[in-house]
């Protein structure tokens, strides 16, 4: 039950999707709060409400974050810090009130439980950094479609390797052709 | 006229601001000029008088703080900027032309009184049940429509830039078309912008309190591009800039809840809000866009400043809540949550609602706020020889404890304020 400034619709889901992370032993952090956040509103049309804009770590909002903050405070999900070679990620787990904000918002969890469970099926395995390029990749191409643009594959991926040139052609590739055989991109010609 | 001639703007927070005459032509363009007649902060100055500040001078003040901030990261961070990004010399002052007509311009897609009127932009009609925004929506297409020619006809941009108006939009908005320019995208929104720095300092100054201060040169002496190793780089600080990283976490903190969420400022914006709603066609602010690229819906849009609305509340326009700011005859508080409220404490609001009753006459939820308060954390680069990452969460136990806002208030009218404090006093003494 949402009321003015309270979305437990958003901090159920986020404890969710970090219960079923667990039963599948996925690494759920920050970053896979946010991209699997995003995901489900914009691959499964979930109304989360968040407004996700692109920054070169990929789709982004820090309402994301402070949901996953309150959900903490509400001990419903546990955080820690955890550190490997070159920086620092966070462990996020369900925890002991994780049941209780889940029944707040009990019909919207059961609504979408088929979301919840694709999200953390499909994309539950890849690391942060996988997550940073595939969300991106979804955001480039759906914002080619809302412009009602169609590109080809090549120009697609410039155009993705522009905002992530970290990323070499070849992974950039990879990623966007695994999305187009999940019929899950919509703005490049065949 | 030469192109690189300096002018100044005298500002009271950085001193001289300096522009050149492309930026000045930006500057004297109506869209731009509309900032002097929208007040920073809506009606804080009836708590601080001295709060008249308008967006304008923020305005100003973000990009000079940008481009500072811009330096210093290539400065310091160069290698990572080369090797990273792909960055070259003529690159990097390409972007910082980017950067700073991005800072300058990410305000002026404001409504009146600012954050105060952006419950009453219209919902995007994408089914998200989202509404549009004041910078990625409105400033976006005001560059894009009314700044476009000021911007991409002058003769100094098209010899050394050729820099679009739909490139300066396109960093504002977060959008792929910004290419590896979206990495300065946190300069402009992110934990440690520009945005946030200026108005912190700002605001605080106009306001007469000293809860946004933070030391601004220690931040801009300290802050580089983080290298994460398979990840974009993203923007820290080195380890000497923590107590300053943690000064800005702790100004944001005292800023909410002492200036930006205090209960009669909030007062304030729900009366705005509602006197707005009365003021316009369907109780609305036009789209930013227009069916078939029309201009119409954003030129109306751009009419509506805080001296069409003053006028409108002087001529008796604004109903019941544009004659409480007239009179100063504020809602007054009744109730309020904790900061971080926990079920039980959200249970008890439920409860003093539900017996407040009729008498309630307004609701104001910190969760809500454009202001925020939530912890996003800030990579702190060591100094020694292995630059390991760590966030500033780790080293300062003050920051690790700071706690998304969710904090809600409840208003009954001023005649009503007795008895609606005894009702709740009840249910806080657990007397119902």
């Amino acid at each position: 039950m949402n009321t003015n400034g309270m979305r437990w619709d958003r901090l159920a889901a986020i404890t969710d999707v970090a219960e079923r992370m667990a039963q599948q032993s996925g690494d759920f952090g920050r970053t896979a709060a946010m991209k699997l956040m995003y995901l489900l509103q914009t691959i499964k049309g979930v109304p989360l409400g968040y407004n996700f804009t692109l920054y070169a770590y990929g789709p982004f909002d820090s309402t994301v974050l402070d949901d996953v903050s309150y959900a903490a405070s509400l001990q419903a999900l546990s955080e820690k810090v955890i550190y490997f070679s070159g920086g620092y990620g966070y462990d996020i787990r369900p925890s002991d009130n994780a049941g209780q904000v889940k029944a707040k918002a009990g019909d919207f969890l059961k609504e979408h439980q088929d979301s919840f469970a694709w999200v953390v099926n499909e994309f539950g395995k890849y690391s942060a950094s996988d997550l940073e390029l595939i969300s991106t990749i979804v955001y480039a191409d759906r914002e080619l479609e809302s412009k009602k643009t169609q590109v080809d594959l090549d120009a697609f991926i410039a155009r993705v390797r522009k905002i992530k040139p970290h990323f070499t052609e070849e992974q950039v590739k990879r990623r966007t052709q695994e999305l187009q055989k999940k019929e899950l991109l919509k703005s490049i010609l065949n | 006229m030469r192109q690189d001639r300096k002018y100044e703007f005298r500002c009271p927070l950085h001193g001289f601001i300096q522009v050149d005459t492309w930026e000045r032509e930006i500057i004297a363009q109506p869209a731009f000029q509309r900032l002097r007649r929208i007040r920073q902060l809506a009606w804080t100055d009836y708590l601080y008088p001295g709060a008249m500040h308008t967006r304008f001078e923020h305005s100003l003040g973000v990009m000079h703080v940008a481009t500072r901030l811009y330096d210093a990261i290539c400065e310091r961070s160069k290698d990572i900027l080369q090797s990273e990004l792909a960055y070259n010399e003529v690159g990097l002052d390409r972007d910082r032309r980017l950067v700073r007509l991005a800072a300058l311009l990410h305000d002026v897609g404001h409504g009146p009184f600012s954050h105060a009127s952006e419950e009453l932009f219209p919902e995007i009609p994408d089914g998200s049940g989202n509404k549009y925004e004041h910078d990625i929506h409105y400033s976006a297409e005001v560059i894009r429509q009314e700044l476009k020619d000021a911007i991409e006809n002058n003769p100094f941009n098209q010899a050394n830039y050729r820099i679009s108006a739909n490139e300066i939009a396109a960093l504002i908005e977060g959008s792929a078309e910004a290419g590896s320019s979206v990495f300065w995208r946190e300069l402009i929104s992110g934990q440690m912008d520009a945005d946030r720095m200026d108005y912190l300092l700002r605001d605080s100054l106009h306001a007469g309190v000293q809860y946004g201060r933070f030391d601004l040169e220690r931040m801009i002496n300290t802050i580089v591009a983080v290298p994460y190793e398979d990840r974009a780089p993203r923007l820290g600080v080195t380890e000497g800039g923590w107590h300053a990283a943690e000064s800005l976490i702790l100004a944001r903190y005292f800023m909410f809840t002492q200036v930006y969420f205090h209960r009669t400022r909030v007062a304030y914006d729900h009366h705005i809000f509602k006197a707005l709603q009365e003021m316009l066609p369907k109780g609305k602010f036009p789209p930013p866009y227009g069916k078939t690229g029309s201009k119409r819906n954003l030129q109306q849009y751009l009419k509506w400043d805080d001296w069409r609305v003053l006028g409108l509340i002087a001529d008796g326009k604004g109903g019941e809540h544009g004659a409480r700011i007239a009179t100063r005859n504020h809602y007054r508080e009744v109730y309020h949550t904790p900061e971080v409220p926990l079920v039980e404490d959200i249970e008890k609001l439920e409860s003093a609602k539900a017996a407040l009753g009729g008498l309630l006459a307004a609701e104001q939820s910190a969760g809500k706020s454009w202001y925020k308060t939530g912890e996003s954390d800030i990579p702190i680069q060591s100094e020694r020889a292995s630059r390991s990452i760590v966030p500033l969460s780790q080293y300062s136990s003050i920051a690790a404890s700071i706690k998304a806002n969710r904090q809600t208030l409840l208003y009954a009218k001023p005649e009503d304020a007795d008895e609606a404090r005894q009702i709740v006093d009840k249910i806080e003494g657990g007397g119902e």
